[in-house]
């Protein structure tokens, strides 16, 4: 319970035990013995405990990422920690102007994916620039 | 004072670089992102507020008097989508931003430019959805749920509904990349001494809430992409896989709206009360369990549809009663012998636990199919939303500003206009939807923008639409309030309230990188521990 990765983990353990009675139920549990013919017969039964399970499954990967990263979560560590990023504010603008494009035209979505590609270029450089600072003060 | 634990240093200088327009557009602190989105969010609430004043102008007596058929169902979809997708959510999520790196004791949050690009993406998407209303068929008037077929091509034509899609698809994207850079900070950020039972139960909530966003955001994407591609390539899909898509997402989220505002509220009640949180760790685990039942319960949107698992979808939608039950339990038994004090986050947090009480009770009667099968699609299910919605998660959120303000600041709010703001918004709220109770009980449906003179439908409707401007009223106090207070400030000092929690710690404002040191961290309530030492000693 200390390591971070033990609660996902459980969550998603808890979500699978749902819908481990999902798939039952969705199945004909309470029709059991008989041909369903109620009004909540379950049509495609399939979706629902597979939409239910496949989030209970990420829930438990993503904790068992972290268990085997063997982390506890307490950052101890020296980083450098950004002030500002406008290469950021620019791919998020770039994105806005592309998804406005799918509605208005394949010109402003052209012009959307210029402007995001302008920014993650902004910001591959930043992250170049941080890993540079890292490099010359790599701390105590 | 004598600091026994250091946070992780920063590289990067201590004090502010960034001001003026750059840090309103690109500044990556969490404090600064946390305040843009909270004030985005209010500009949407003030939007989508007008919105619902139109909607219940045009309802207040049968006829059509201020808007045409067309016009309704655009705005109450507006409304709708826009509390929804750009209000309740993103609010759910700035709160996050802003409080969990101060009460981790961290420096900043885990990816402060990825959170920063999330943030301009809710921008982004709430623009293209309401740039609908320019366009030749007016926004999206398909409801926020926006059902296939309706919203196919066929039914619903014009550009604005494939703007709304798109803003939708946007602002909800943002929203799922910034639940995961909260989670991470909370998972790998955390101050030594901050074990994971040692996180405040505010912390927590914000835990279940990302992990709920993370696995049911991808839902609604999918759903609306399904809509994008029947619109834009006639693609055809089964309406049964959008409805389970829509609603796997969909019903999470009325949690994901819930549990940030519900951990307001327990550290107000605790800190308020003069007591530490009782049943810390009961509260923790039925969050836990809470937020899986919460994901196992979308069927029940569909009971009326035939084609969903009622009996499994009717047993947890009733059991959520038990998780809830924990949680109340725990509140009161925080209040039960403290010293209480009823200022005004106490007051709104108080209204909180009964008004959500009314909208949690009615949410068992409508878990229930055949009670469902005749109350679905009327106002009675409006009325139990609002007020789970509204009367909960909104006075929770009030809660959190009147208790967090001083320290997001450095300065109180008046404690005179809180009170006028929390009464009026009390008799606003219940005057607004609790006759929706009896209108929805009477048959009235929802989604319309006329209604047959029948009983006393008209002076319900009245009455509700009279409460709605108390409600405009009551947001007027509160703005007036944060307008006062800011210009004439009363200085708040660091802890103004007695907290318990690592924000109180530092300064109000805090500095750039919230802590120059830590207090000893051996609880939930390091600050109540170092006060009892005190005491003790």
């Amino acid at each position: 319970m200390r390591r971070p990765g033990f609660w996902p983990l459980a969550w998603g353990i808890l979500i699978g035990a749902s819908a481990a009675l999902l798939w039952a139920f969705a199945y004909g549990l309470p029709h059991a013995g008989s041909s369903c013919s109620s009004a909540t017969c379950v049509a495609q039964p399939a979706l629902a405990p597979a939409l239910l399970s496949a989030a209970g499954l990420a829930s438990a990967l993503l904790g068992l990422v972290l268990i085997a990263r063997r982390t506890d979560g307490i950052d101890r560590g020296r980083r450098p920690i950004a002030d500002q990023s406008m290469a950021s504010a620019v791919a998020a603008i770039g994105i806005g102007l592309a998804a406005l494009g799918g509605a208005v035209g394949s010109w402003l979505v052209e012009i959307g994916v210029g402007v995001t590609a302008a920014g993650i270029g902004g910001v591959v450089r930043e992250g170049l620039a941080m890993r540079e600072l890292r490099r010359r003060d790599p701390g105590p | 004072m004598t600091a026994a634990e250091t946070p992780a240093p920063a590289l990067a200088p201590p004090e502010p670089r960034v001001r003026g327009w750059v840090a309103l557009v690109a500044s990556t602190d969490h404090k600064s992102l946390g305040l843009r989105l909270f004030a985005l969010s209010g500009i949407y609430f003030l939007a989508g507020g007008i919105l619902a004043l139109l909607v219940r102008s045009e309802l207040a007596v049968p006829g059509m008097q201020v808007l045409s058929h067309q016009e309704y169902n655009e705005i109450f979809t507006m409304h709708g989508s826009t509390m929804v997708y750009l209000v309740v959510q993103p609010l759910a999520l700035a709160l996050g931003v802003y409080l969990v790196p101060l009460q981790i004791g961290a420096p900043d949050l885990a990816a402060p430019r990825l959170a920063l690009f999330c943030v301009w993406l809710q921008v982004a998407g709430g623009l293209v959805m309401y740039l609908g209303f320019l366009t030749t068929h007016g926004a999206g008037p398909d409801g926020w749920t926006a059902y296939l077929p309706l919203a196919s091509s066929a039914f619903t034509p014009g550009s604005g509904m494939d703007m709304w899609v798109l803003g939708v698809i946007v602002a909800n994207a943002g929203q799922l990349v910034l639940a995961g850079v909260i989670l991470a900070t909370i998972l790998l950020r955390r101050a030594p001494g901050v074990s994971m039972l040692r996180l405040p139960v505010f912390v927590w909530t914000e835990v279940v809430t990302t992990l709920m966003v993370l696995v049911s955001f991808p839902a609604l994407l999918a759903a609306m992409t399904m809509i994008y591609l029947e619109r834009q390539f006639s693609f055809t899909f089964d309406p049964n896989i959008y409805l389970n898509l829509f609603w796997f997402y969909g019903h999470p989220n009325v949690y994901v709206m819930f549990f940030p505002f519900l951990g307001c509220v327990a550290e107000v009640v605790a800190v308020f009360s003069g007591k530490r949180f009782f049943g810390y760790s009961a509260m923790v685990f039925s969050l836990l369990a809470f937020a899986m039942l919460s994901m196992s319960v979308w069927g029940h949107h569909m009971y009326t549809t035939g084609r969903s698992a009622n009996e499994f979808f009717a047993l947890t939608s009733t059991s959520l009663a038990v998780a809830a039950g924990v949680e109340y339990f725990d509140m009161v038994g925080t209040i039960w012998g403290g010293s209480v004090r009823l200022r005004t986050p106490m007051l709104f947090a108080l209204a909180f636990l009964i008004q959500f009480l009314v909208g949690g009770l009615t949410g068992i009667i409508v878990a229930s199919p055949p009670l469902d099968y005749s109350l679905n699609d009327t106002y009675f299910v409006v009325a139990h939303f609002h007020y789970t919605l509204f009367a909960g998660s909104l006075f929770g959120l009030f809660a959190g500003i009147y208790y967090w303000f001083p320290k997001a600041t450095g300065a109180m709010l008046r404690e005179g206009l809180g009170r006028l703001h929390f009464w009026l918004l009390v008799l606003g709220t219940n005057l607004t939807f609790f006759p929706m109770f009896i209108l929805g009980y009477d048959g009235m449906v929802r989604r319309v923008a006329d209604y047959p003179h029948i009983g006393t439908w008209e002076l319900l409707n009245s009455l509700s639409t009279a409460g709605s401007g108390v409600i405009a009223l009551a947001t007027l106090v509160f703005i007036a309030n944060v307008w006062i207070s800011l210009r004439r400030r009363e200085p708040a000092g660091n802890d103004p309230w007695e907290g318990q929690t690592l924000e109180w710690w530092t300064t109000s404002p805090p500095p750039r990188h919230n802590f120059t040191d830590l207090p000893p961290i051996r609880s939930y309530a390091p600050l109540l521990d170092l006060r009892q030492e005190r005491e003790a000693t």
